[in-house]
């Protein structure tokens, strides 16, 4: 396992996409945190919300991080379907026959790479709402290290759950579009069944606003869908022909 | 061993031992099932039935591939945006295989002076010296190749020739597609020739050669050389080639008949000689039998 993590990792890096995924990534999560914080002042200003009212700051940072799984799942993606792209599955699975292993080792690095660009993310999104709300921040904000956990977890077990999508589906736009609806596309569901999908299970997570349940319990949502993900995944890369 | 994809049987029954220290040449027409039995081979498909056994070892089964067989299926089994070096860096961690040996293979290969630039750069010919650099870098005894002179030039298809005798002689096993004969012929000692995803032929190059070509050729000044050929060998054909009376075609007689009627009968004799047999003619008289079997209209469709 060891050595196909090393090999993994090795080829991970020396490509350029992942690089700017992982930035654009980053760039997605504070951009989208400022802009929200901004149009709370806006609000403010133009008499749409109450005098003296403050934005919570997770309520900048969540939506940001929800939006910035789509960008982090590119770079998951890509782990694996570049292999099935470019025909260079054919050489990994010669080098490393036992499957498993392979896909394993992919889920690794994207939980890894989930949990570095996730409390970057989420760390740099709070001090960029925080910048912009100033006074209207609501108090007292999340402190930085609980917003860099828990958008960590979220990015590391979103990683691991598109690299299963990507194994079973193999085309990348397939798996984009999969990756879509399963992290952000559940949300539009009624809110009794929506409670159980990745989507309302990331938000309450990041939120951690105890409704539905806890941010424990929304990262246990998001990770049992991860996990049988990557079941079927394991499962059926060891049964078909590469 | 046989294969199906969906409808297709692909590989229908194929047995077949490949043995060290020679070069074997997997021959046949595209359908054949040569890439089918290499893909089983490798790991990469599931045969639907029988097996394909790496020194007794289904190739799932080896711990680290690499050492025992080394595999060039196609230029495109690269990532494009990578450099060669970490291509083969790469795999070489996966099998524990010493860093230093990715400078030794780009060396041998002659890629040593572009290994950092990205594989999508690559001309074709580079890339098979890449895929080749690959195979070799666990220094494995088994060899696997599937058309490997693809995009080559004239000097790369030398090397080639030259680095698969090399190999064989130094004991190890190798194993190449191709549906270059002429190629083949030159280099591979032994063929299996495949059809409709059958075993055809198995044997030695010369012998599938050999069964090409019975005509001896002979070449004389004399005028009525034929008559007193047809003569001596009443059993025999004698033709004149339409290019040059001089040359005669003898078919139904070996050179020694030949020469003794000639010489029997005062014929001049300038030059004598079994016409070159060509693994091309042998192989086209095995595969159109079976491509006219194939082509009854009570065959099963597809190939």
């Amino acid at each position: 396992m060891l050595r196909t993590l090393h090999s993994e990792w090795g080829k991970t890096w020396s490509v350029r996409a992942p690089w700017i995924c992982l930035a654009a990534t980053v760039v997605l999560v504070l951009a989208t945190a400022s802009s929200l914080a901004n149009d709370f002042l806006h609000g403010a200003s133009i008499g749409e919300v109450p005098e003296g009212a403050t934005m919570p700051l997770m309520d900048a940072v969540g939506p940001a991080l929800l939006l910035g799984q789509v960008g982090f799942a590119a770079f998951a993606m890509l782990l694996v379907t570049s292999e099935y792209s470019t025909g260079e599955i054919r050489s990994t699975l010669r080098a490393r026959p036992d499957r498993g292993t392979v896909v394993a080792a992919k889920g690794a690095i994207a939980a890894a790479s989930g949990a570095a660009v996730g409390a970057v993310s989420g760390a740099g999104a709070a001090l960029v709402a925080r910048l912009v709300l100033g006074d209207a921040l609501a108090e007292p904000p999340a402190p930085y290290l609980e917003v860099a956990l828990r958008s960590a977890a979220l990015l590391a077990v979103a990683g691991v759950l598109v690299v299963a999508v990507g194994t079973l589906l193999r085309s990348a736009a397939a798996t984009l579009s999969a990756a879509f609806v399963l992290l952000l596309g559940t949300l539009v569901l009624p809110a009794g069944a929506s409670r159980w999908f990745p989507g309302e299970a990331a938000s309450t997570l990041l939120s951690g606003d105890g409704d539905p349940y806890t941010a424990p319990v929304g990262l246990l949502v998001v990770a049992a869908w991860a996990a049988v993900l990557l079941g079927l995944a394991l499962w059926t890369i060891q049964r078909r022909d590469a | 061993m046989s294969k199906r994809y969906g409808g297709t049987l692909a590989v229908d029954g194929l047995s077949a031992v490949v043995g060290p220290g020679r070069v074997t040449g997997l021959l046949g027409p595209n359908g054949a099932g040569k890439s089918t039995a290499l893909r089983v081979l490798l790991g990469l498909d599931r045969p639907t039935s029988g097996c394909a056994l790496v020194d007794g070892r289904r190739y799932a089964d080896l711990a680290d591939p690499l050492h025992t067989v080394g595999a060039h299926l196609d230029a495109r089994s690269v990532h494009p945006g990578r450099s060669a070096r970490d291509h083969l860096l790469a795999l070489a961690r996966s099998n524990r295989i010493a860093a230093r040996r990715v400078g030794e293979v780009l060396e041998q290969v002659g890629l040593a002076a572009v290994a950092r630039r990205r594989i999508g750069t690559y001309s074709l010919g580079m890339g098979q010296r890449l895929g080749i650099a690959a195979a070799l870098l666990g220094d494995p005894g088994i060899l696997v190749f599937d058309e490997p002179v693809n995009g080559l030039d004239t000097d790369g298809v030398r090397w080639i020739r030259g680095l698969l005798r090399g190999l064989a002689d130094e004991g190890r096993t190798v194993l190449v597609s191709s549906h270059l004969m002429a190629e083949m012929h030159q280099t591979a000692d032994h063929v299996v020739v495949l059809g409709r995803g059958r075993k055809l032929a198995d044997c030695a190059t010369e012998e599938l050669a050999d069964r090409a070509d019975d005509t001896v050729v002979l070449r004389s000044p004399d005028p009525d050389a034929a008559e007193r050929l047809r003569a001596a060998l009443p059993a025999a054909a004698v033709t004149a080639a339409r290019h040059d009376p001089g040359e005669l075609h003898v078919t139904g007689a070996d050179e020694r008949q030949v020469g003794e009627a000639a010489h029997g009968r005062g014929v001049v004799v300038h030059h004598l000689a079994r016409r070159p047999s060509t693994l091309e003619a042998g192989y086209l008289r095995l595969v159109g039998d079976d491509i006219e079997y194939a082509g009854r209209p009570s065959a099963p469709e597809g190939s």
